[in-house]
């Protein structure tokens, strides 16, 4: 699991002091920013062409890699004859929704237990077990649950999101720098003023963290809900494109699986941003 | 905001009585970090506490701040043997633990929000007053992550002020900044004991510093820490850099230096020449 990683990825607050005002962050020069992105773009473009060439030649099988301009007409025509945007908005309400569900209750859950330091200890055993855990393995059950609308789906998602979140938060809302607590301390902060002013937004670049994984994790929770027990979205079509052989629809469904997620990603990158700041190395750091 | 002048000089506010604490390590064994320590510090007094590392000093003010608790022994405030109400207190750690998502005003709003005192214009006044005094008038909108080190630690030294305390205690707060720095942040902290007049207990194990800042340096010797000096530094105030080459200056030097390394002598003899 990439929990610990991402944990690692995120600087603590301790940095904060010892270096000097000129520590912001470097940015490339403008024409060298340039420079790389019309190398990404020729990148692109060659391979493209060359998948354009290679089945025109018939050097690799059609069935096994779609000519990119019949990709292109895929999608086309599943815009035009209006067969996406239902299936796109099914997966995305279910990703968005199952996504903040889990979030919040993750975030309380966490405020909760670190609050409470004895529920937390008696609580760690469960949550490591699940932790473990396979979460996307739970989504047949799920499916018998609830059945293959919309709500179990939304349930599948928040299950593989809440985790990361939670072990991050948990992780967040521990002090870890004795100065800020001695601090309070000597303020006379009560329980609840620390948390406020200290703990929980001191825990905002290890939930973001936690959010980056949970938002991956969220596109894939769906998708594989989609499989197992759905009559909409994109992975219940790309399920049929299969069926059907037809490898160029499969390919377009997943370039637009594709846009969602970097969408979804690039969103929640900007609320970080806004909320972590003071943050320097956290919001570097992509999933 | 009354000036602790008006109790008279000789009023002990802080009266630190065979006070010693023993720590017990994670292998049960017992560690005396202090043993029987008593001093009286003076309203309006500087005090440096100066010692080798791991004598215990940074123990023993903490134990006066109420930090940590101790093991025997009682440290009275203003004659009673009570901790010191919060905000009567202001502490400054050895790193700035300033709270990065603030900027440098709304970090010495904390205080004030934390002990619900009032808000408002008597505060705004009081931080521009106090950003002034450190030097940081133009930075009150910035965020500590902006400023260099010295800055942050400046700001952290207002923020101890914002409440106006009675006592102020000081852990090491010029440790980790370059000799220059410290040097700037000594003559700052040395002007603002002159305007404020402010209890202090100052922990560093800067000799140079100790001297120059005190009106009595304290010195401590290690494990356990015990007290084997108390020195008075009659120089007048205020001070500048250049007095650090006086004569007086230095015989004081000479002074605690002595009491240090007699200190050693007991333990580590062979360790010298």
């Amino acid at each position: 699991m990439s929990v610990t990683t991402e944990r690692a990825a995120v600087g603590g607050p301790g940095s904060v002091g010892s270096d000097g005002p000129k520590q912001r962050r470097r940015r490339p020069f403008k024409g060298d920013r340039i420079v790389d992105v019309a190398w990404s773009l020729a990148i692109l473009a060659g391979i493209l062409i060359l998948g354009e060439i290679s089945a025109a030649n018939e050097w690799v099988s059609r069935v096994i890699l779609p000519r990119p301009t019949d990709v292109a007409q895929e999608l086309y025509r599943g815009f035009a004859e209006d067969i996406y945007p239902r299936h796109i908005i099914s997966t995305l309400t279910a990703v968005v929704s199952g996504f903040l569900l889990a979030a919040v209750f993750a975030i309380l859950l966490a405020g909760v237990l670190t609050g409470i330091p004895r529920l937390e200890r008696i609580f760690m055993p469960f949550i490591i077990a699940f932790q473990t855990l396979p979460k996307i393995a739970v989504a047949p059950l799920v499916i018998i649950w609830l059945g293959f609308g919309q709500s179990g789906k939304i349930l599948i998602v928040a299950v593989v999101v809440f985790f990361p979140v939670l072990i991050n938060a948990l992780a967040g809302l521990r002090i870890r720098d004795r100065s800020w607590y001695e601090l309070f301390e000597s303020l006379g902060a009560s329980k609840m003023q620390s948390f406020i002013h200290l703990r929980v937004p001191a825990s905002m670049p290890y939930v973001f963290a936690g959010l980056r994984i949970g938002i991956v994790f969220a596109l894939i929770g769906s998708v594989v809900a989609e499989f197992v027990g759905s009559r909409e979205g994109l992975g219940y079509i790309l399920l049929q494109q299969r069926a059907a052989f037809n490898v160029a629809g499969v390919f377009a469904i997943l370039l637009l699986l594709m846009i969602v997620g970097t969408v979804l990603n690039f969103i929640l990158a900007a609320v970080e941003r806004k909320v972590t700041f003071w943050a320097k190395e956290a919001s570097r750091t992509e999933v | 905001m009354a000036p602790p002048a008006t109790r008279g000089t000789q009023s002990t506010v802080l009266a630190v009585k065979n006070v010693s604490k023993v720590y017990r390590t994670q292998r049960s064994e017992d560690v005396s970090a202090l043993s029987d320590v008593s001093v009286d510090v003076e309203a309006g007094q500087f005090i440096s506490l100066v010692g080798p590392s791991g004598c215990g000093k940074t123990t023993l003010l903490k134990i006066c701040a109420n930090l940590i608790t101790r093991t025997s022994g009682s440290v009275e405030y203003l004659g009673e043997d009570r901790p010191i109400p919060p905000g009567r207190a202001g502490v400054v750690f050895q790193t700035p633990a300033l709270l990065p998502w603030r900027t440098v005003r709304s970090n010495l709003e904390l205080p004030a929000t934390i002990l619900r005192s009032g808000r408002g214009r008597d505060l705004d006044e009081r931080i521009d007053e106090l950003l002034d005094l450190v030097q940081l008038g133009k930075a009150g909108d910035q965020y500590p992550g902006e400023l260099s080190g010295g800055m942050q630690q400046r700001v952290s030294i207002a923020r101890a002020l914002v409440s106006d305390p009675e006592v102020l205690f000081m852990d090491e707060p010029f440790g980790a900044l370059d000799a220059m720095t410290r040097e700037e942040l000594n003559l700052g902290l040395q002007q603002i004991q002159v305007s404020q007049r402010k209890t202090t207990l100052f922990v560093t194990h800067n000799i140079q510093e100790s001297v120059f800042l005190a009106d009595r340096v304290v010195v401590m010797s290690s494990r356990p820490g015990r007290i084997v000096a108390d020195i008075p530094v009659p120089l007048p105030r205020p001070r500048d850099l250049l007095m650090q080459t006086s004569d007086e200056f230095k015989s004081i030097e000479q002074q605690v230096r002595v009491a240090l390394d007699d200190s050693h002598a007991g333990g580590d003899s062979h360790k010298k020449g």
